[in-house]
């Protein structure tokens, strides 16, 4: 390197580290402006305020200003970027799942602006109904996601028994069966499109034989379809609302 | 350490002819507790009988470099599979038609009859079978200057259990799968047997449950004149149901590896295919 690249190269760190310098900092500050971006939600408008707990501290979020005004409660209490997960609950957004914990990114919207980008997924939702022929089979649910699932935090559980599941855009359904040991598998794409009513001819159904020399076969789903149909008068799914 | 032994015997050493089953035939075992059968304490014989299970099934499609047996034909046969079972109690039956279009140059049989007889028992709470066939085919060599037997038949037993192994096997904790041994009649006084081990693995799922992947691994023999050993092959196939008309479409690769003998060593056996139930009947509680 030549003594004039040389010269050019240091002037050039030394413009970066005054430039850096020169970027106010917010650490130590009692007052911060925090902003919430939802990312992914399918389009989803919150009508009005709606309450983020910024670390343990329930904040209300105005969507149309967009960010909130965070100011210290004492004097002791100081900013920091980054130390305060955001958690917005989940009945915040009735018709999105939203990532449990989001921490802050970095200060370029301006001085002391906390920017949580929320990552959600659109909810799905599916309606299991059930006419029983006699003494009623239980029912029981499994959502099953997949590495584009939102690290959601724990939801509420599914219902026991016939009734509606909510499930992330990523998430598939497994309706589980006592007698006849069977699973049917559910998914967005189970419904083809123009079709949002299924019966239990339309889905498959797969025998739960853990206890067996040969696990899965076809022959096995087609006894525990077969069986299935004999308890049930009539088995629906929908993704009516 | 002897079972570990074992378990290598019977992956690897356990020789093996390739896969005694079809590329395209299908498994029809079935937990009979499923049905609603309840087996005596000891795991032999029923208390209860359950319900009665008929399944009629119907396959046709084309195999390309179709592995008859154990033998390579390099003919790309049309087929068309009809499999009946019945289900009773801890017993079952089989009545399998196959029937094979090929070019005439080919030497493969081009109609198969089957018949096959199943008794289920519990092991350590595990469904096993015994499965007893007697299958008949049209000789392909009949037509030749050499007068042979129109028809050839064969026999044999297939036991299909889960083996477990002590912990420290870890992950082979259990295998599952079924030991065949089949006899061929050639002709008079001359037989050939076969011996081989299939293991099948776990079916994996997607597109909630519209497409199935199946995979298994042969193993095995053939005793001609001495015993020649060993022949692998693996079968992986790929289903997809078809909504509505609940028609799968099969497409399924089965690579052989056959160390022994002359010619080629390796064979890829590729068929698509077609596959329907025709009748799925189950009837009510039947008293023993």
């Amino acid at each position: 390197m030549s003594s004039r690249s040389k010269s050019l190269f240091l002037v050039l760190i030394a413009a970066a580290w005054s430039a850096a310098a020169q970027q106010p900092s917010c650490e130590g500050a009692n007052a911060a402006a925090v902003k919430v971006v939802l990312d992914g939600c399918g389009g989803f408008e919150p009508e009005g305020r709606f309450t983020v707990e910024y670390g343990t501290e329930p904040i209300t979020v105005d969507p149309k200003t967009g960010y909130w005004l965070w100011t210290a409660p004492n004097d002791d209490m100081k900013f920091k970027i980054g130390t305060r997960p955001l958690h917005i609950p989940p009945e915040s957004i009735p018709r999105a799942l939203a990532k449990c914990k989001t921490t802050a990114s970095a200060v370029r919207d301006g001085a002391c602006m906390a920017v949580y980008v929320v990552k959600c997924e659109p909810l799905w939702f599916v309606k299991v109904g059930m006419v029983p022929k006699g003494d009623p089979p239980s029912l029981t649910y499994e959502r099953r996601g997949n590495a584009r699932t939102i690290d959601a935090c724990p939801r509420e559980d599914p219902p026991l028994g016939p009734g509606q599941v909510n499930l992330a855009n990523s998430e598939s359904l497994l309706v589980k069966i006592d007698r006849p040991k069977c699973q049917i598998p559910l998914g967005r794409n189970s419904f083809p499109r123009g079709r949002e009513e299924l019966t239990l001819a339309d889905v498959p159904v797969n025998a739960v034989s853990e206890g067996a020399a040969i696990a899965q076969s076809t022959a096995n789903d087609e006894v525990a379809k077969k069986a299935l149909q004999k308890k049930v008068k009539e088995m629906r799914f929908s993704t009516k609302e | 350490m002897r079972a570990a032994l074992l378990a290598l015997v019977i992956l690897t050493a356990a020789v093996a002819a390739a896969q005694e089953i079809d590329i395209f035939d299908p498994t029809d075992f079935v937990d009979p507790r499923a049905r609603g059968t309840v087996f005596q304490k000891d795991g032999l014989g029923v208390e209860e009988n359950g319900m009665n299970f008929a399944l009629v099934r119907v396959y046709g499609g084309r195999v390309f470099d179709y592995q008859w047996r154990n033998t390579s034909t390099e003919a790309n046969p049309y087929f068309v599979n009809l499999t009946s079972s019945f289900y009773r109690g801890d017993r079952q039956f089989n009545l399998k038609l196959t029937k094979f279009s090929a070019d005439s140059a080919t030497s493969i049989p081009t109609l198969r009859t089957t018949f096959q007889a199943g008794q289920y028992f519990l092991a350590s709470n595990i469904a096993s079978r015994v499965l007893a066939t007697v299958a008949v085919e049209r000789n392909p060599y009949s037509s030749g200057e050499i007068h042979r037997e129109r028809y050839q038949y064969e026999f044999g037993l297939q036991t299909d259990v889960e083996i477990r192994f002590p912990k420290p096997i870890g992950s082979l904790d259990h295998i599952d799968g079924s030991f065949i041994w089949m006899r061929r009649r050639i002709s008079e006084h001359t037989y050939v047997d076969r011996l081989s081990y299939l293991y099948r693995f776990r079916e994996r799922q997607r597109s909630n449950g519209r497409l199935q992947l199946n995979a298994s691994l042969g193993f095995g023999a053939e005793r001609a004149n001495g015993w020649q050993c060993c022949l692998a092959r693996g079968v992986f196939t790929a289903t997809y149901i078809v909504p509505r008309i609940h028609v799968g479409v099969n497409a399924a690769f089965a690579p052989t590896f056959s160390p022994a003998g002359g010619g080629r060593r390796s064979h890829h056996e590729v068929a698509i295919y077609l596959d329907r139930t025709v009748l799925s009947w189950l009837g009510d509680i039947a008293t023993k």
